[in-house]
């Protein structure tokens, strides 16, 4: 569906892509992760024909990019990091002339379609102006289907919203999955990723440093939790049996008054229950337990020894 | 490009048009006082006020009204299109959203061109009523004249409108007023607009050729040569000619310069 060949751009001489490249089957989920800078906004932009490669091929559907970007534009639907709405229009009206400007049938029913879809029916009369971060983002992201596109770039959908606005986000990108729609998510956050994408590409300084499933990525010790209880008191037989498993990288015992257990772990879903049946085993008990998924600060110290700039 | 592809990018065009005429309208009264205002004082001005102080002799009305038509026909279009691109990319953004359409460069950057010669034309025509109210019997012309005087406006809405494009997308907001002001004030004042041509040659020849360096000079002969035969000194013909190479220089720069700034 999207083949990206050897893709470098350049501005003004600050290289950001370095020799890029990767493909996307037709109705998977693609991530790229990356801390700020790392090309992520480049990358998509050269596949949504704003950006101009230095070098390198992208094709979509077969079609080049560079060649026949009125074609891909046509296939594609888009939400930009950067928000593009025409602030002298209301949510309606910013609807409808994309609707028109793509060639929509019946522009006006279809409009309030996707409004009601995403929930802002109420709310499309009134100016861009007066739309709070997370209405802005549910009217690109509505604006971004007006033609039905088969494939779909999103841009940081979710910065800045809060946790119910996010998960609104992640449902209706997992409703076009369901559809059969192709997507390049771009992200900061390992949770996102990991919840979404068939794949993840991760990005630092322009380059690819590591691509697979998130599930290839934790099993590689890329993506390491942390579960952490909170125990009276522990054995070291304890210790010694949750280091035993395959998963497990690190037990560190940390005395607060009461004992703190952090097992570093690449599958805290299975080393879970493993965990406790041993505690329990030894007539202990847990009164508190807690799991965090590694975050993008992990995976990046693990891949490239430095931490996130 | 196939006819598939030209018919996407008409249709994107036509429906981002008419997304600037409704904003046009939506916005009417600051539009029409940033269009007439400005030559409104220089006719009240020049044209009332100076004569009736025995300052300027009446007949001046005959020389300054088609230079006033004409800068207005400049100012309309080409400061339209460049506040309007220069912002639009910097805070507006919807330009951003148009270039996500199916849409060449080259067809959305006409159209704000086209956008651009509609507001000059609407200047032009508005001073030009405007004048001949405040004028009563001084000009006399025929339907046709008007037509021959809207082919001018259409001429100089292309050409300033181009020239706007150029430097709406050249140039930030910061620095993008500044440079409209320094590129407008020597079309304003010597483009023929309070002077006319014919005088130049004999009593000031170093101001002639000047004079004939700068675009605006062409629509103001252009407009004298249809409203005041007598005082013109460039025929019709050669104003279009005029006005035309100015067109092709300014519509390339524009182009070049907006493809630049909307694909990075
Ligand atoms: N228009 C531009 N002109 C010059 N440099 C740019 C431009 N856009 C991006 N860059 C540079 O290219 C590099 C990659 O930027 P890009 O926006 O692609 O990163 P990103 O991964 O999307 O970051 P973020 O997470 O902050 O959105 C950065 O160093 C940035 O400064
Ligand atoms: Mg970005």
């Amino acid at each position: 569906m999207i083949h990206v060949s050897q893709l470098v751009k350049y501005y003004n001489g600050l290289k950001a892509l370095d020799n890029v490249s990767f493909h996307v089957m037709e109705g998977e989920i693609f991530g790229l992760l990356g801390p700020n800078g790392a090309g992520k906004t480049t990358l998509v932009g050269i596949l949504t024909t704003e950006v101009k490669p230095t070098s390198g091929t992208a094709r979509i559907k077969g079609i080049d990019v560079v060649n026949d970007p009125l074609a891909v534009k046509h296939l594609i639907g888009v939400v930009p990091q950067h928000r593009s709405l025409d602030r002298k229009l209301n949510g309606r009206e910013n609807m409808l002339v994309m609707a028109r400007a793509y060639g929509v049938k019946n522009p006006k029913s279809r409009v309030e379609e996707l409004l009601a879809l995403v929930g802002l029916t109420d709310r499309a009369d009134n100016g861009i102006r007066q739309y709070s971060g997370g209405m802005l983002q549910k009217l690109l992201v509505a604006r971004a289907l007006i033609h039905d596109p088969e494939i779909i770039f999103l841009d940081e959908p979710s910065l800045g919203l809060d946790p119910q606005a996010r998960i609104a986000i992640w449902d209706e990108i997992l409703r076009f999955k369901d559809e059969g729609k192709t997507m390049i998510l771009t992200t900061h956050y390992m949770e996102e990723a990991d919840r979404l994408c068939d794949r993840v590409a991760i990005m630092n300084q322009g380059k690819i440093v590591k691509e697979g499933t998130p599930e290839k990525l934790k099993n590689e010790g890329i993506m390491r939790s942390v579960v952490t209880l909170e125990l009276k008191r522990i054995s070291d037989d304890v210790v010694e049996e949750i280091a035993e498993f395959e998963e497990v990288e690190e037990v560190q015992v940390i005395e607060k008054g009461f004992t703190e257990l952090h097992v570093y772990t690449h599958n805290a879903e299975k080393n879970i229950p493993q965990i406790i049946k041993i505690i329990q085993r030894h007539g202990l008990k847990v009164y508190r337990l807690r799991s965090q998924e590694p975050s993008l600060e992990d995976v990046f110290i693990n891949l490239t020894g430095r931490s996130l700039t | 490009m196939t006819l598939k592809r030209a018919k996407w990018s008409f249709n994107a065009a036509v429906a981002i048009f008419r997304r600037d005429m409704y904003v046009f309208c939506k916005e009417i009264g600051g539009n029409l006082l940033r269009i007439v205002g400005e030559p409104l004082f220089f006719l009240l001005v020049f044209g009332l006020l100076l004569p009736d102080l025995n300052l300027f002799p009446t007949g001046y009305i005959e020389i300054l009204v088609p230079g006033i038509v004409s800068m207005s026909t400049m100012t309309g279009s080409m400061r339209s299109v460049a506040a309007g691109i220069g912002l639009s990319f910097e805070y507006n953004e919807d330009i951003r959203a148009h270039i996500l359409t199916p849409i060449t460069m080259r067809t959305l950057a006409l159209e704000k061109i086209i956008c651009g010669t509609f507001q000059g034309i609407v200047s032009g025509t508005l001073v030009l009523a405007i004048a001949l109210i405040m004028f009563p019997g001084t000009f006399s012309f025929s339907p046709l004249c008007y037509c021959e005087l809207f082919l001018i406006f259409i001429a100089s809405g292309l050409t300033f409108a181009s020239l706007g494009l150029a430097l709406g997308s050249s140039f930030i907001p910061e620095t993008l007023f500044e440079v409209m002001f320094i590129s407008m004030m020597p079309m304003m004042f010597f483009g023929a607009t309070f002077y006319p041509l014919s005088l130049l040659p004999e009593l000031n020849p170093a101001f002639f050729y000047l004079t004939l360096f700068i675009p605006l000079t062409y629509i103001s002969e252009g407009t004298r040569a249809i409203l005041t035969p007598q005082i013109a000194y460039l025929s019709a013909i050669y104003c279009f000619i005029g006005i035309g190479i100015y067109f092709v220089i300014f519509f390339s720069l524009g182009l070049w310069a907006f493809k630049r700034r909307a694909i990075k």
